[in-house]
């Protein structure tokens, strides 16, 4: 199986040295490692470094996001806890829109 | 996609998974629907016709589409409301039923209204709107469709309030008929739907004992009726405050306390307005109510409580708890408002379960089969569904419910028509 030093996956993804570590300290990333307990990076894991700046440019997120993200998944009485705070704000503002949208029929 | 005209617009077409299994589970909600759409795939009804249709994008509506699109139609939909999009709907009405969707949760207004032309843009003999939408834009920027259109839907009472408008004035383009008006609707939608949700949102927000309050009611129409009923079955005493003498009557002849909202505002522990008017509960009527009185809405959104009003009477606002404001007057009074005064079924609890809005769709399917149907006759006015619609609903959702009625004897049917006549 191929697999890529740090600077190789970097230099394949588009990503800097830097960027694929903190990616790793943040629990977004588990590269293998060599006997030496180099690195170790694998096809699979470029492309997903690649998909990875494809989302990012395409819904413009920060790397904390992704690991928020991640801990939504991770972590369901955090996701229930924000889902209910959320709740009223999404509810209201259909409901505002809805009346604000009558208003407007019944002043025509 | 530069050159061709998109089929649709939805978020993610991944979501479509999602999407198909929740409007499954719906659908095992809405029996009657479902039993229409079994009929229409035999009969095609409505083979040949173009519906646009501008509804709210969520299971229940799909589950619509899908009959819709089942008796033969071609079928486009649009979002009605930006934000009540459910992206996994949209994505599946394209994906698993190959129907043109245009919505995207949260697309601004801009994109809203290009869907809207989108719709328009599929050139429908029917249309379905839910605040005269598409209507609006055929009536204005697309007047040289008006003719291909051979009646449209609208389910809303706005709506229908600016559609008669539109038919006094001659300028109605085409006849409309106005679901919202049907008797399995208002019976469902308004009496058990939103009857049951208000209790439950007054409840969910609050954790109040109904049994031995005293809750106002204000409005006996639909909703009123549905909230009295049931604040009394769970041992209430219910006061009711109207403006219709008839109405009003009934609520008295019905076993409700009626009085004026002046002197019910000095005993009520609850107060719920329901009248779809503005300036139900005012300043003078707060100025009287006791300690600790709890005021919530379920009618015309936030204007049946006159909250800037309540905003300039209190010395102090508090958060008492989720959903619940608390206002002390300079009299060291404690009122309650609940949700912002907002239509507490949907602030607090979850409005309407798919069963509710199996009733209104299933109007919604039939008008349409009846439109393309009576075609050649009907002229452009705003109609009420037809009795023969309610009552093929009533009958259907009695079945689906396994209740068998009686019928009437040859000899009985001829007696009961000799008195129609009049000998």
């Amino acid at each position: 199986m191929t697999c890529y030093t740090v600077q190789e996956a970097a230099r394949r993804s588009g990503w800097s040295a830097r960027m694929l570590r903190y990616l790793e300290d943040q629990g977004l990333m588990r590269p293998k490692r060599t006997e030496a307990g180099y690195r170790m990076y694998e096809q699979r894991d470029v492309e997903r470094l690649e998909s990875l700046r494809r989302l990012r440019g395409l819904f413009r997120f920060g790397l904390d996001d992704l690991a928020f993200a991640l801990r939504l998944r991770r972590e369901p009485y955090l996701r229930a806890a924000l889902n209910a705070w959320l709740e009223p704000v999404v509810e209201e503002a259909w409901l505002d829109w809805e009346q604000e949208k009558h208003q407007r029929l019944l002043a025509a | 996609m530069a050159t061709t005209q998109k089929k649709y617009d939805v978020k993610d077409l991944a979501l479509a998974d999602e999407g198909r299994r929740r409007i499954a589970w719906a659908d095992r909600q809405m029996p009657v629907l479902t039993a229409i759409r079994e009929r229409f795939e035999k009969e095609q009804p409505l083979a040949g016709y173009r519906i646009a249709a501008c509804l709210h994008v969520t299971t229940e509506t799909a589950n619509l589409m899908r009959t819709l699109k089942d008796g033969g139609a071609d079928v486009v939909i649009c979002a009605s409301n930006p934000l009540s999009t459910q992206d996994d709907v949209a994505a599946a009405l394209v994906e698993e039923w190959g129907i043109g969707c245009y919505a995207i949760k949260g697309e601004d207004n801009d994109t809203y209204y290009q869907h809207i032309e989108a719709a328009v843009d599929h050139k429908p003999h029917l249309t379905m709107d839910d605040g005269a939408d598409v209507i609006g834009v055929l009536h204005s920027a697309r007047r040289e469709q008006l003719g291909d259109v051979i009646a449209g839907t609208e389910e809303t009472t706005t709506g229908v309030i600016r559609l008669k408008a539109l038919e006094a004035d001659g300028a109605l383009g085409f006849p409309i008929i106005a679901v919202n008006e049907a008797k399995t609707k208002h019976l469902f939608d308004n009496r058990y739907g939103t009857g049951q949700s208000t209790i439950d949102g007054i409840i969910r927000a609050t954790n109040v004992l109904l049994a031995g309050k005293r809750f106002v009611v204000s409005g006996y129409g639909w909703v009123g009726r549905g909230v009295a009923m049931r604040a009394k079955g769970m041992g209430a005493h219910v006061i009711v405050t109207e403006v219709d003498p008839m109405v009003a009557l009934e609520a008295v002849m019905d076993g409700f306390e009626v009085m004026t909202m002046e002197k019910a505002a000095e005993i009520g522990d609850i107060f719920c307005t329901a009248t779809g008017d503005k300036g139900v509960i005012a300043r003078a009527h707060m100025e009287r109510m006791k300690d600790g009185a709890i005021l919530a809405n379920t009618g015309h959104f936030n204007v049946e409580i006159e909250i800037p009003a309540l905003r300039q009477l209190a010395v102090e606002t508090r958060h008492a708890r989720e959903f619940v404001e608390e206002f002390t007057l300079a009299n060291g009074n404690r009122l309650y408002l609940l949700g912002d005064g907002r239509l507490i079924n949907l602030t607090a609890a979850e409005g309407h379960p798919a069963i509710v809005m199996d009733m209104s769709f299933a109007n919604q399917a039939l008008a349409a089969e009846y439109a393309v149907k009576n075609a050649a006759t009907l002229e452009r006015k705003v109609y009420p569904v037809p009795d023969d619609i309610d009552r093929e609903i009533a009958r259907l959702k009695l079945a689906t419910m396994g209740v068998t009625i009686d019928q009437l004897t040859e000899e009985q049917a001829k007696y009961l028509a000799s008195w129609d006549e009049g000998t």
